[in-house]
Order: C-alpha cells, then structure tokens, then sequence
C-alpha cells in the first residue's frame, strides 16, 4: 500500500493555489490545516545551524475582534478562494509598536515573577499534569478576578523549566507572542500549551530585567522580518526550546473560547500558561 | 391553536459530561467548541456520546442574524 504521508505531501497551497518549494506535509503532528497557509518561508536562524521553514497561516485566536482578524474572518468566508491581493494587504497589517504590556486582565500577575523555587520538568506532559485543575482556579477561594490588579494566586506562585518545541506562534494587540509549545512531533499524546513572552513593565519594576532578557532573546532569533504577526505561524519542523516562567492562570479564558490555533486547539487541554517566559533558549 | 412557548434550546453540556471527555483522545474536537453533549444508543446497542459542536466548513457563510419576532411572523416557509 503507498505510505499516505507521501501521497499526501504537497506544494501546492489550496488556499492560494501559489507553490511552495519543498512539500508540505500535513500528516506530521503539529501541522495547521493545509487551507489555512497562505505564505512559506525558510529561515536559517544561524548560519550553518539548521534551516527551518515559517508557514504561515490565517489562524488567529478565535476571540480576536481586532479589525484585521475580523476582516480576515470575513475574508475567508467565501467559496473558492478569496482575493488574492486582499488577502495579502490583511495579513500584512503591520504589527502593534514597542515592547511594552499594553493589556489590563490580570496585568500585575502577568507582569510577576514569581519568588519561588525553579522546578525542572524534562517533559511538557508532566508540567501540564502538576498544575491545579481548572474547575479548582475556577471556584477559587479567594476568587481569582480579571482585574488589573489581580495578583498571583497560591497555585501560581512556583517557577519551571521545561524542554520542549515551540509549533506555533503570534503576536497580540497587547504586545504580548503566544507561543504553543508541545511535546517531540513523535511522542503521543500530541499535547500542547500556550507559553507568553510578555510585553514589558516599567523599567523600575522588579521583573523588568527577566522579562526584557526573555524578549530580547526571543526577537533576537528570529530578527524583525520573521517575527509572528497577529496571525499564527508555524514551524517546521518544530524549533527545540528551552522555558523557564511562572505558571499562570488564564482566567480571561475560563469560559468561551480558548487561545490557540484552530489546528491545535484541540490538543491543548489548559488554560493554564507559562506567563511570564523569564528565560528563553531557542534552537 | 397557538403555538407552544417551549423553548427549543438545546441543553448546555453539563460540566460533570464535559469533565468526562478525553480532549486527547485523537479525534476529539476543541473543548471550547462542544455546545452540546447527547447519549446515543445505536440499533446494535453500542452506546456513544455525540457532541454537538459549533464547527462549521470554514466556507460556510456566517448564520444570519436573529429576525424580530415580527419578522420572523411575516416570513414565509
């Protein structure tokens, strides 16, 4: 019987009928839905390291009412396929300014460090498995608010570090890079989660040094032209990352719909993130 | 006769049924996307979930938006 992973390969983007250069292929856990790419790249981020390729895709997190994300939505709503020049000029709507945090929800956690012992986990499952269960943060006593100034519950008051590889990212109105890290593209379960490089706090603030440090890292290996836009991109294969941050609650998120791609958010079984990164080692 | 009031709408999924699912069982739609969990019995007795979601083909258009309820009387089937 042919191998369906060779059968199924492609150059050919359905979204925009353009061609890539080296085949896609859809069958490697991890990869978003084939009519959601609208652009591939390659990128080598050092030279004579690997190369990897950038796909990128018109996922966006599906509560986004940002107007790009709308028009994108909108856009893609028809049958056969949308107007190429269109649909270029939405995907390219040039990214916020700055590094600073520009959100409100639960900004003095996010912002946090927090003071606590660094625990490593070698496999992203077991980090996943270690944090509080949902409905327990949910009904949490005192109750967890979305306010400005709610700060980091008991639960979210520990350190980790993980190994990992980041599938997916993007970057969002509030200055903030959602990274969907999970766990080696041949383990099973698939299973992913949401990591955030923060957008930054005031340079007087404690976790300032952390969290630029974080940032800088991050921007600094992909350089400006290949960082993530307010739509997903992915990696392939996935790039090997090195984590450390304090877990958080997405509190925001609890109810509705979740963060992620729509290709892999159904592999993401928390809400639960790593927000801030206060460490980051890619590649 | 006037029509029954009843309201039509399906249950929300009862969060004990939504903590039963495995969301990574391969297959599985995204959590946040489950309207709806109903039992089914299959003619050979095999008992199933359905779960009702809110995924639709990404080409479909957008459901048009709530009519008035005089709208709604006025409009021919």
């Amino acid at each position: 019987m042919p191998d369906p992973r060779k059968t199924t390969a492609m150059k050919r983007l359905p979204l925009t009928g353009a061609t890539t250069s080296t085949p896609l292929a859809p069958l490697r856990a991890g990869m978003p839905a084939m009519d959601s790419i609208h652009a591939t790249m390659s990128f080598a981020p050092k030279s004579g390291g690997p190369t990897y390729r950038i796909i990128r895709t018109t996922e966006t997190d599906a509560y986004e009412t940002t107007p790009p994300a709308v028009k994108l939505s909108m856009m893609l709503r028809v049958k056969g396929a949308p107007p190429t020049a269109a649909l270029a000029a939405v995907v390219k709507v040039k990214p916020p300014k700055g590094d600073n945090f520009a959100g409100t929800a639960r900004k003095a956690a996010k912002l946090s460090k927090a003071s606590a012992p660094l625990e490593n986990f070698k496999d992203l499952k077991d980090l996943i498995g270690s944090f509080a269960p949902e409905t327990q943060m949910i009904k949490h006593k005192p109750p967890i608010t979305t306010t400005a100034t709610s700060n980091r519950v008991k639960e979210e008051k520990r350190n980790v570090r993980v190994s990992a590889f980041l599938y997916a990212a993007s970057r969002e109105t509030d200055n903030d890079f959602h990274l969907i890290v999970g766990r080696a593209q041949n383990v099973t379960p698939e299973m992913y989660m949401t990591m955030e490089v923060s957008g930054l706090p005031p340079k007087t603030d404690p976790a300032f040094t952390d969290l630029n440090n974080a940032r800088s890292a991050y921007k600094k290996f992909f350089g400006d032209s290949k960082l993530p836009g307010f739509t997903y991109d992915f990696y392939d294969p996935p790039i090997p990352i090195k984590i450390e941050g304090s877990p958080f609650f997405d509190m925001t998120h609890a109810t509705g719909a979740r963060p992620g791609p729509q290709s892999l958010k159904s592999r993401m079984p928390t809400i639960w993130e790593v927000h801030p990164l206060t460490s980051i080692k890619l590649g | 006769m006037p029509k029954s009031k009843k309201s039509r709408k399906q249950k929300a999924p009862d969060k004990r049924t939504v903590k039963e699912l495995n969301p990574l069982r391969p297959g599985m739609p995204a959590l946040d996307s489950i309207r709806a969990v109903e039992d089914f019995v299959s003619p050979q007795k095999v008992h199933y979930k359905i779960l009702k979601t809110t995924e639709t083909d990404a080409y479909d258009p957008a459901p048009p938006k709530k009519k008035t309820r005089l709208g709604n009387r006025n409009r021919s089937h």
